[in-house]
């Protein structure tokens, strides 16, 4: 028997159709071709300030999210930002590639929006105390997996 | 609740539920509270025990904040005190105060263990019981002009009695603390603060109560590296946040404790009589209770005093209403330190990050949305994630 075509994933119009439907987060996107971009805005608690964020998801790629506002650089005053790809603009560290915890069968709705708010309340805990306690991993050291790393992280 | 109005309730129960978090840390322990009442139930039944006639009529009971609940750890020092008093029935009014003291001291000092503890204060004895408390054994009797039971204590030239009534003091405070205030939206006033590690409703002392501690824990600080002569006595910050509060609960509705909290801080001045004896300004907080204590008498002394209040009772107001509009937890426990010190806010925030990590760990840390962490049942438990990058 032939098997049955799998997809790699879902696709970008899949998770588009869940951001609009089946989103706790709110927001509003663009949907082209075979990639998104979706903007939403979320407190990490009651008395957090309110950020808004830039989804980007091009399939085949690992997802990523940015802050847009407020300015993640000037409220930490100088220091550089923990667990960010990218200081400017701030790019979430949010999973871990290639283990599974992002993979295209996931929905964006399930995964990358609620770590962006878990990040959120470590960066405004960070803040507060100078200390990242949401735990988590830095790449190596040393430059030859530091650059594979890059490669790998920007997708 | 309309999205706004439930952000708004689970803003105002999460700020609360930091200042009662405060609170709590600054309550004594149940073990600090049973060893200073078994220490006063022992002196109590050492007085009683004497050969002295007026010694063994008298009766020992704890007034002052241990009595209404209102003590904090003492912050800059080892002992918080406990304040008692002995009062003698048969002694008159014709007794001198002096002799009065000294017949409780001269007991004291029977005592081995007490006379090496005992420090003479202007009006009381003092037992130090080292790095746990400072307990005063003021003698009372009782005054004859008072219809209500009230009582006279040696004033500090020991020659006149003054009139007191501490313990009526206390019951009027604690029915005040009582009176419940009238909500807007009860949903909206009982909604929990979505957050883990913050303190339940349930355990709430009250806005009174919990008001009176953080009070005098602001003051404190305020006075960590000033003069602390002029700093607000306690009884006249009890007083008058009593006052504002019962105010407050009669005259009018609000959203949440927070803001009964805020207005009866904000009103406390109002209840400060002011009045003008032969062109001098003069000060009258009396205690309501008895005929002819008043206790804003020290500041009709020295007029800086009343000045030190103003000026505390402004920077309190500033600190709080910048609490009250800060956002981010950041922000939130800048203002929060600010008021009451870095010693007793830092560990409230630490518990409440433990407690997320602890729900994250177990996955069941909500996220309701763009409302964020939630302890609700209806929010999404977060799938696990690990924050990678420098």
């Amino acid at each position: 028997m032939r098997r049955a075509y799998r997809p790699a994933g879902l696709s970008a119009a899949q998770q588009y159709n869940i951001l609009r439907t089946a989103n706790s987060f709110g927001g509003r996107g663009r949907l082209s071709r075979s990639s998104l971009v979706w903007f939403y805005s979320a407190r990490p608690s009651a008395i957090s300030r309110l950020y808004t964020m830039e989804l980007k998801f091009q399939q085949g790629e690992f997802p990523q999210v940015i802050v847009r506002t407020p300015d993640l650089n000037a409220l930490a005053g100088g220091k550089d930002l923990p667990h960010v790809y990218a200081q400017e603009p701030p790019r979430l560290c949010l999973f871990l590639p290639w283990t599974g915890e992002w993979n295209p069968q996931r929905t964006l709705v399930e995964t990358m929006l609620p770590w962006s708010v878990l990040w959120l309340y470590y960066f405004e805990a960070w803040l507060r105390s100078g200390e990242w306690t949401g735990g988590g991993m830095h790449p190596p050291a040393s430059p030859a997996r530091e650059k594979s790393w890059q490669s790998m992280a920007a997708g | 609740m309309l999205p706004t109005l439930e952000l708004a309730a689970k803003r105002k129960a999460q700020l609360y539920g930091y200042l009662e978090a405060i609170g709590q840390r600054l309550d004594l322990t149940e073990t600090q509270y049973e060893r200073a009442r078994t220490s006063y139930e022992a002196v109590g039944t050492w007085l009683m025990e004497s050969e002295s006639q007026y010694l063994q009529d008298g009766s020992v009971s704890p007034h002052g904040s241990i009595r209404i609940q209102t003590a904090n750890r003492p912050f800059a020092r080892s002992e918080f005190d406990v304040d008692l008093l002995d009062v003698l029935p048969g002694i008159s009014e014709s007794s001198s105060p002096a002799a009065v003291k000294a017949l409780v001291g001269d007991r004291l000092k029977e005592n081995d263990r007490y006379r090496k503890i005992l420090v003479e204060k202007n009006r009381c004895w003092q037992l130090q019981y080292e790095n746990e408390f400072h307990l005063d054994v003021t003698p009372a009797i009782l005054n004859p002009r008072c219809g209500n039971g009230g009582l006279l204590v040696p004033d500090k030239t020991l020659r006149v009695w003054k009139p007191t009534h501490p313990i009526a003091f206390a019951d009027k405070f604690e029915a005040r603390a009582r009176l419940q205030p009238r909500y807007r939206i009860v949903k909206f006033a009982e909604a929990r603060a979505d957050m883990e590690g913050l303190p339940e409703r349930q355990q709430f002392k009250g806005p009174l109560k919990r008001g009176v501690q953080l009070c005098k824990r602001h003051r404190d600080i305020r006075y960590a590296n000033k003069d602390s002569s002029l700093a607000p006595i306690s009884i006249i910050v009890t007083t008058l946040l009593g006052w504002s509060y019962e105010e407050c609960v009669r005259s009018r509705e609000y959203d949440h404790d927070l803001d009964v909290l805020m207005e009866a801080v904000r009103g406390m001045p109002n209840f400060i009589q002011v009045m003008y004896v032969a062109g001098q300004k003069i000060y009258v907080i009396p205690n309501e209770t008895t005929a002819g204590e008043n206790f804003a008498e020290k500041w009709n002394e020295d007029p800086r005093r009343a000045q030190a209040f103003y000026d505390w009772h402004e920077n309190l107001v500033e600190t709080l209403e910048e609490f009250v509009r800060a956002e981010g937890e950041d922000e939130v426990s800048v203002r929060l330190s600010e008021a009451f010190g870095g010693s007793v806010v830092e560990p409230v925030f630490a518990e409440v990050n433990r407690a997320v990590n602890a729900a994250r760990a177990a996955r069941t840390l909500g996220i309701l949305g763009g409302a964020g962490l939630s302890t609700s049942v209806r929010a999404a438990p977060v799938r696990g994630n690990t924050f990678y990058g420098r």
